[in-house]
Formats: C-alpha cells, structure tokens, sequence
C-alpha cells in the first residue's frame, strides 16, 4: 500500500467507526453471545521451532484439479530455492528476500489465518471486527445479510464475510476470496467456503478458531485445523504497527557485519 | 458505540489500514532451520525496528569454542510487536550485555543467525516469537 492509499484506507476506516459502528452500538456478552472482545494472541504447545509450528496443520487432501490450481506468489518470496547454499555474501551485502510489499501475506502473515502477532476483536450488534497489529483487518456482517453474488464481486485477500452466533460459539462463514495458498498445503479460490468456528474456554482466557475450507472441486474431504490464542491483560491496546515499501530494510535478512579483528 | 469504544475501534482499523511487518516477513530457506546453535557472546548493538529486529553479538574465543564461530554475528529476530508480546523492550539490551542465544544458524557459513530464543543471565528464556521448544505429543 503506497502512501496515498494508506491515507484514504485510514480515512474510510475512521469514518466507518465514527457512522456505522456507533449507529450499529455495540453488543454486550451475555449468556447467549460469548465475549470475543479484546486482544489475542496466538499459543504454540511445543511445536519446537519456528518451522515447527508452521508445520503442524494437518495435510490438505487436494483433488487433481485442486492441486493444478496454479497460485501466484504471495509478494514476498524472492529468493530462489535453495538460496544460501551458494558463496556467502561479502560483510555488509544484505541478503535481500523480500519485495517489500505492504500487504499481509508480503509481511509475512495472512489476511486469514493468524500468525503471532496479536489481534483484536470488537463485538457490535451488526458486525464483529477482527484486526490484527499488522495489516489487515476483516469485517464479519452479524445482520443476516446473505454472501453477495460472486458474479459481482472482486476476489480479495479478506473475502466476504458473515457471521452467527450458535450457542457460545461465533461462526463466521466466508466466501470471495482470491486465489491463495492454504495453511497445511491447501488452496483457495472464490468459492471456496471458509467456516470459522470461534470457541471460548470455559474461563474466557482461551478462544479457539477452527478452520474448515470446502470446496468440493479442490479439496477430496473438507480440510480442518485449528489454532489457539490467550486472551491480553484487560488493559492491553493495540500497538502501533507501519509498514513503508520504499525502506529499503522491509526487504532485507541477515547483513554479514565486518569483522572486527 | 460508546466514543470510547469508537476510538479504539478507530485506531485499531487504522493500525490495520497502515499495515506493518509480522515476524515472518521471509521466507528463511537461507537458515538451517533443522539446526539449532547455541552461541554465548556480548551484545554490541541492539537495532529496536521493524521490520525485524536485529542486534550484533561478539563470540569471543575460548575453551571449547569452535574457532568458526568467532567473530561478529548479525542475529535478526522478529517485528516489535511479536517482540513486546513476549517480553522484549527496546531496552532489553545494550551493548556490553552478555548473551546467550539459541537459534538457526546461516546455510552458507555466514555469521547470522535466526533467533529462536535468549538466554538471560539469570537463566530466563525471552522467545522471539510464539513458538516454543519441542513437547512430545504436542499438536
């Protein structure tokens, strides 16, 4: 997102909270809406690395159209396979890996699936708002509105979203998003169904999300997983987050320093 | 919406619409991520900014230090926030800290590493991120 764009992104976003949450008035927990609201932060339970806990959703079982569905890069992948392998480079030489893309999945997350950083939720009547100290934020429609025509509808990284509570646990179904990768190997497209299943702990202090896609045309059976975070102290806030494609550091790893002798 | 309410759900939105770096803003095919190292060095800089944080560290020759790992390593963790939600601070260090890390280190030889976690004198763990280390049965 270039400057101009981040500009009128702020302004639509704070105008949209100024009219149509405040008119929506937010909704209070009660026996029969579980509290979400607050901050959230993903859990690992030992997964033992980085790539560990990357690694651990269950396979996707992909049809053969499933797995020749061709997915573009996620805008942040440059180097090449097997990079770092060949000569190292001189002290001061960057390894440069990324385009420095402002978007979720170019800062490495997703507008979907969560990685570690944290995120918040706010509850009202008509919508529920999930957004993450990192790009993207995501709309859940609470008013019975149904999907729009997908005919009519421009694919995007967040898709459409709507939501329902059964018993104390939130679903959010979505549809509309655009072409991607899948967290365990899986992929997505428009039609393809996400179903989010948001289950509080019976002491409030853990929420899980379990994820299932369907698409009878890319998925042999639905692929499930699940994540889990814990709740933020109560007086936590949102840290601030910024992102500037044009730094030059947004797209580098490792700079081998000089050595000193 | 109270205008308490509004306001946070204001920052928040906008937060999201300025967008940020996440820890993983790389793929890290260059790091051995299979290989965990164990280095004991001083901390010379300490770099608190996204989108990853970074400091140097001095590993200093010594009984039972392979000599390859001598020198000034440039050790990159994750983004500020990951970083705060696990405990760092921009103050957590400065140079002439000791430090041990764990971490992967560079396929290619070359003095970097990917922090896993710290270890600080007193035998405490600051992650860098939110995984933590291998529990059998774990899911």
């Amino acid at each position: 997102m270039d400057a101009r764009g981040v500009v009128v992104a702020a302004a639509l976003l704070a105008a949209f909270v100024a009219s149509g949450a405040r008119a929506a008035g937010q909704q209070r927990a009660s026996a029969d809406i579980p509290d979400l609201s607050g901050g959230w932060v993903r859990l690992d339970e030992g997964s033992g690395s980085f790539d560990g806990t990357v690694a651990k959703h269950p396979p996707a079982a992909l049809t053969a159209e499933g797995r020749a569905l061709r997915v573009q890069g996620d805008g942040r992948n440059v180097i090449p396979a097997g990079a770092g392998t060949g000569p190292a480079n001189k002290a001061g030489q960057a390894y440069v890996v990324n385009t420095g893309g402002c978007t979720p999945e170019g800062t490495g997350g997703s507008a979907i699936n969560h990685n570690s950083a944290a995120m918040f939720m706010l509850q009202s009547k008509d919508e529920v708002l999930m957004v993450r100290e990192g790009p993207g934020g995501r709309r859940f429609f609470m008013d019975g509105r149904p999907h729009p025509d997908l005919a009519r509808f421009t694919p995007s990284l967040y898709g459409h979203s709507t939501g329902r509570y059964e018993g104390q646990a939130l679903v959010v179904e979505t549809v509309g998003l655009n072409v991607g990768t899948v967290p365990g190997g899986g992929k997505r497209r428009p039609e393809t169904r996400l179903t989010e299943r948001f289950e509080l702990s019976a002491d409030g202090k853990q929420l899980k999300i379990t994820y299932t896609w369907t698409d009878p045309g890319l998925y042999v059976q639905p692929h499930v997983y699940e994540y889990l975070f814990e709740r933020l102290p109560e007086d936590s806030y949102a840290l601030e987050t910024w992102c500037d494609s044009s730094d030059p550091l947004q797209t580098q790893s490792i700079v081998p320093p000089e050595q000193v002798q | 919406m109270n205008a308490r309410r509004a306001v946070f759900a204001a920052a928040l939105l906008t937060i999201a619409a300025l967008g940020g770096r996440l820890s993983a803003h790389h793929a890290f095919t260059m790091f051995d991520m299979d290989k965990e190292v164990t280095y004991k060095g001083v901390v010379v800089d300490y770099m608190w900014s996204n989108p990853h944080v970074h400091f140097t560290v001095d590993i200093k020759g010594g009984p039972g230090i392979d000599a390859a790992t001598i020198g000034r390593w440039d050790v990159e963790s994750g983004s500020t926030n990951i970083m705060t939600r696990q405990g760092w601070t921009r103050a957590t260090l400065k140079p002439g800290d000791p430090i041990t890390l764990v971490g992967n280190p560079m396929k290619d030889g070359s003095k970097g590493i990917h922090l896993f976690y710290m270890i600080k004198p007193d035998g405490s763990r600051l992650y860098r991120d939110i995984a933590r280390p291998k529990v059998e049965g774990a899911k």
